[in-house]
């Protein structure tokens, strides 16, 4: 057996495995605002990203949007329960000074607040916090940088663009400070309109240079560089890689929304993913270009995607069987728990032990620190 | 400094012209088959809670939602779930027989103290060819007693679980489990549908006894289901925490060591 297919072998996942997982998590949670098993979904998330994130600087990303989805779920409550009555119930809760608003508006201003309105606004605002969390968790666990590597080659001009595009950002903020510092230089002051305009024009002419010089660099280097290909050929691959996408777009709204009708979703995904992926494999033919040091795929990899695909299989079919246990009949009841589902979401756990431990670097003593204890 | 652009050889990027078409073809297919209907007689429309106000003896479909209308002290709100062509402008009424199901008759036992109100709600839970499979319960009245400021939902929660989705009322104790005015594509409409007899507050409790008080109040024996249904959910929101608090530990000690 090859050590990549060990689970015990240290190395980093393949980010598209960590993605997959959490949309099936997210996919699990989507379908049900039962708070007990979006509150485990939750926690597995945030269990599975201490146990195998790594120390780079995106990996502290999930502590970041645990904290906006906690915002998103206040921002809810108070929408809905200030400012809106369509989901106030007869349990007061406290009542404040309002405001007269036109009635029939659904809107209000104050006034009474109940216990049903605050439940619901907890509950919808727990549901969207979690698929939240599923894609921080991705985020922290899989380096979107080392995902755009590994896109297929169809997709790798796009890929580079984005990349260059993420590490020339802050590079604007740098310039806008500069430029900013040489008009207060020149006795230049205040803001409004003139004072954007005249900032935008070399922050953008800075730019423009910035990708021209960096364009004749890479062309000078061989980037972009095509094998030759028909006309007919290309054609067939865009028309093959759109059809593709607007077919994954169009399943994967049926799939979710859970309200069309069953032709929509699972088939039309099923065929925009082949089509996608023919088109990618044809486009790929076209960039005669080899990966440096590609992510394997191996056990670990499939096994992790499994963990993310049976929460999601798990709550469909719970869905689908006993709709009683997802769907609360009021806010005020005590929410069931549906067990078959909850034991799925328990599945999405096993990444903290099936995914490989990460390669540790931090041990090791920085070179040059040796001789000076020798000498102390 | 003189510069000169570096004469760039565009590589050839994304064919524009043929995505262009491919994706107007695929749009077209969409809307093909997006408009595409089964055919014939068939009536379109929707399946939800369709709410009315009993306005001079004669049911009135409502031309709010209930959050959105505050009945009067005395009022008799109805409820009928079923499916209604989007071309009914009427809705679906209750199939109370109004001799029957009065103000007099849901709210004749109760009192109301001073600051509240007594609303009437009558609740149909419409016909089998309407619900998933399951016999639909049977056609109740309750009374609510509620705060003068209340809307129609509000005094609809009094006497029955209200599951709600964009200030609309999407089912009434749990009835239709799942979904909010779900779309249907043949709607079956019987033009002169039969009264049903309605479980009313008093007869219940006449049926029940006096003594039993448990049997005829209902949020007792509500009560006694949600012990039963707390604990599991306790224990699975328990483990959630455990886990919650592991994931602390864990990301505490990595970020010490």
């Amino acid at each position: 057996m090859r050590p990549q297919h060990l689970v015990t072998h240290p190395r980093s996942l393949h980010p598209g495995a960590w993605w997959l997982w959490a949309l099936g998590l997210a996919a699990a949670a989507s379908r049900t605002q039962n708070p007990v098993p979006l509150l485990l979904v939750l926690a597995v998330t945030g269990f599975v990203v201490a146990a195998r994130r790594s120390d780079a600087p995106w990996a502290r990303s999930y502590g970041a949007f645990l904290k906006l989805a906690l915002v998103l779920i206040v921002v809810r409550i108070l929408f809905q329960s200030v400012l809106s009555s369509g989901s106030q119930g007869p349990t007061v809760l406290l009542t404040l000074p309002d405001l007269p608003v036109p009635g029939s508006t659904g809107l209000k201003l104050g006034g009474v607040i109940s216990l049903e309105a605050v439940l619901q606004a907890t509950y919808e605002g727990l549901q969207l916090a979690t698929i939240l969390c599923c894609v921080g968790a991705a985020n922290s666990l899989g380096s979107a940088r080392r995902l755009l590597r590994s896109m297929p080659g169809a997709l790798y001009e796009v890929g580079v663009a984005s990349v260059i595009a993420l590490t020339f950002a802050p590079q604007l903020v740098t310039d806008a400070g500069r430029v900013r510092a040489a008009q207060r230089l020149r006795g230049q002051s205040g803001g409004g309109l003139t004072s954007m305009k005249r900032l935008a024009m070399p922050v953008l002419e800075g730019a423009l240079d910035r990708s021209v010089e960096l364009a004749a660099a890479m062309d000078s280097r061989g980037y972009g560089r095509t094998t030759h290909r028909s006309r007919g050929s290309r054609r067939l691959t865009g028309l093959l890689v759109f059809g593709g996408i607007l077919g994954v777009a169009v399943g994967v709204y049926g799939l979710l929304s859970g309200t069309s009708t069953s032709w929509f979703g699972l088939p039309m995904l099923l065929a925009g993913c082949v089509l996608a992926a023919t088109g990618t494999y044809l486009g790929g033919r076209r960039t005669g270009r080899t990966k440096y040091r590609p992510d394997p795929w191996a056990l670990p990899e499939w096994l992790v995607v499994g963990c993310g695909l049976v929460p999601a299989v798990t709550m469909f079919w719970s869905v689908r069987t006993d709709p009683a246990s997802l769907f609360l009949a009021s806010a005020t009841t005590v929410p069931p728990v549906p067990l078959l589902a909850c034991a799925g979401i328990m599945v999405g756990l096993l990444p903290c032990v099936l995914a490989p431990p990460l390669p540790r670097v931090g041990p090791v003593a920085p070179v040059g620190t040796a001789p000076v204890e020798a000498a102390a | 400094m003189p510069r000169t652009l570096p004469s760039l050889r565009c590589s050839p990027s994304l064919p524009w012209r043929p995505v262009a078409r491919a994706t107007s073809a695929l749009l077209g297919l969409c809307f093909v088959l997006g408009s595409w209907a089964p055919p014939a007689q068939a009536e379109e429309g929707f399946r939800y809670w369709n709410y009315h106000h009993l306005t001079a003896g004669a049911w009135e479909f409502s031309q709010v939602g209930a959050a959105g209308y505050q009945p009067k002290d005395g009022a008799v709100e109805g409820y009928r779930f079923g499916a209604t062509p989007n071309s009914d402008k009427n809705g679906l009424p209750p199939r109370a027989d109004l001799d029957e199901v009065s103000f007099e008759s849901v709210c004749g036992g109760e009192q109301a103290p001073a600051g509240d109100k007594r609303v009437a709600v009558v609740i149909d839970y419409g016909v089998p060819a309407d619900a998933d499979g399951e016999a639909p319960a049977d056609p109740r009245a309750g009374c609510a007693v509620v705060d003068t400021t209340a809307n129609g939902q509000q005094a609809l929660a009094a006497v029955a679980d209200v599951r709600t989705q964009d200030g609309l009322v999407c089912a009434i104790d749990g009835h239709p489990v799942s979904g909010c005015g779900e779309p249907v594509s043949d709607v079956q409409v019987s033009d002169n549908e039969q009264p049903v007899a309605f479980e009313l507050p008093g007869a219940e409790k006449a049926a029940a006894g006096p003594t039993d008080e448990s049997a005829a109040d209902p949020a007792a024996s509500t009560t006694d289901q949600d012990s039963d249904l707390l604990w599991p959910a306790v224990g699975v929101a328990v483990l959630a925490g455990l886990i919650g608090a592991g994931a602390f530990a864990l990301n505490r000690r990595r970020n010490s060591a």
